[in-house]
């Protein structure tokens, strides 16, 4: 991460930005749709939550945004904007003194995605 | 009619492109029913073993040679055993199958022997389309250049 910026929230706005513009042109490339809700609501997660750490960022073929956020020990929560507000969740979560992993997926509001972070101790995978 | 499967033990690659793919991490959007064509039900796969005797450099030219998707730069060919991924996914989706589904030769196009399909996956527009592709995306084994350098 470039340490021209003044902090770090900062240097990870500009790496979605970049990431955003790569996007396009492959949306171009590939001929999808561009949902221009899904990036309004990812824009405005970003700006509403800068504590978010930078993680991967994908186009689905439906043109909406989804970013994932992967650790080492399997946790993995990922989030496509569907535009309006809504986001749908993919979670895996490997329960402590347990081989097994968890697994849930479903759609909640934007303003509620802090819910399922806390409820799954995400915390340390998605926040700086 | 009924498809013949890929052998669980053969290995088949899927092209991912520059939009399913961030840091060399293959994402689980390039695992899903492709919601912009309903006709085409199936997200394609090249079976890699199709080409027995050869190294695994020359069977990834092959099907660079013979695949009719535009290939470009910044995306993939992902690697995954079929074995290992119909297993991994049994817990939460029993019916995932690999099949063969040869292409015949179609002007200016060449046949394509390694042609298959992933079939049995969820809707394309599902909560469970979505965990269903990450955890096939988990089962990625290695990622060639779609392009040779």
């Amino acid at each position: 991460m470039s340490s021209s910026f003044t902090s770090p929230t900062a240097a990870i706005r500009h790496a979605y930005q970049n990431r955003i513009e790569e996007l396009h042109a492959e949306a171009r490339l590939d001929a999808i749709t561009w949902n221009v809700e899904s990036e309004t609501d990812f824009l405005a997660f970003i700006n509403a939550t800068p504590r978010w750490r930078k993680r991967l960022l994908g186009l689905v073929n439906n043109g909406n945004l989804r970013v994932t956020w992967k650790g080492g020990d399997g946790d993995h929560l990922a989030v496509q904007f569907l535009g309006e507000r809504f986001v749908e969740c993919v979670i895996f979560k490997r329960r402590s003194g347990s081989r097994r992993i968890s697994r849930v997926a479903g759609v909640d509001t934007l303003n509620d995605l802090h819910r399922p972070v806390a409820a799954f101790d995400l915390a340390r995978l998605v926040y700086l | 009619m009924t498809s013949e499967d890929i052998p669980d033990a053969d290995n088949v690659v899927r092209y991912i492109g520059g939009s399913k793919i961030e840091d060399g991490v293959v994402l689980g959007e390039a695992f899903r029913l492709p919601a912009e064509n309903p006709e085409r039900n199936s997200p394609s796969v090249n079976w890699m073993d199709c080409f027995r005797g050869l190294s695994k450099a020359e069977q990834l030219s092959e099907v660079r040679r013979r695949s009719r998707l535009t290939l470009r730069p910044s995306g993939r060919l992902a690697e995954l055993n079929v074995g290992a991924t119909r297993e991994y996914l049994r817990r939460e989706i029993n019916a995932l199958r690999f099949v063969k589904t040869s292409l015949d030769t179609a002007p200016p196009y060449q046949a394509d022997p390694s042609h298959g399909d992933i079939v049995g996956l969820p809707a394309a527009e599902s909560p469970m389309a979505s965990l269903v592709g990450d955890m096939i995306a988990e089962c990625v084994q290695a990622r060639h250049p779609a392009v040779p350098p």
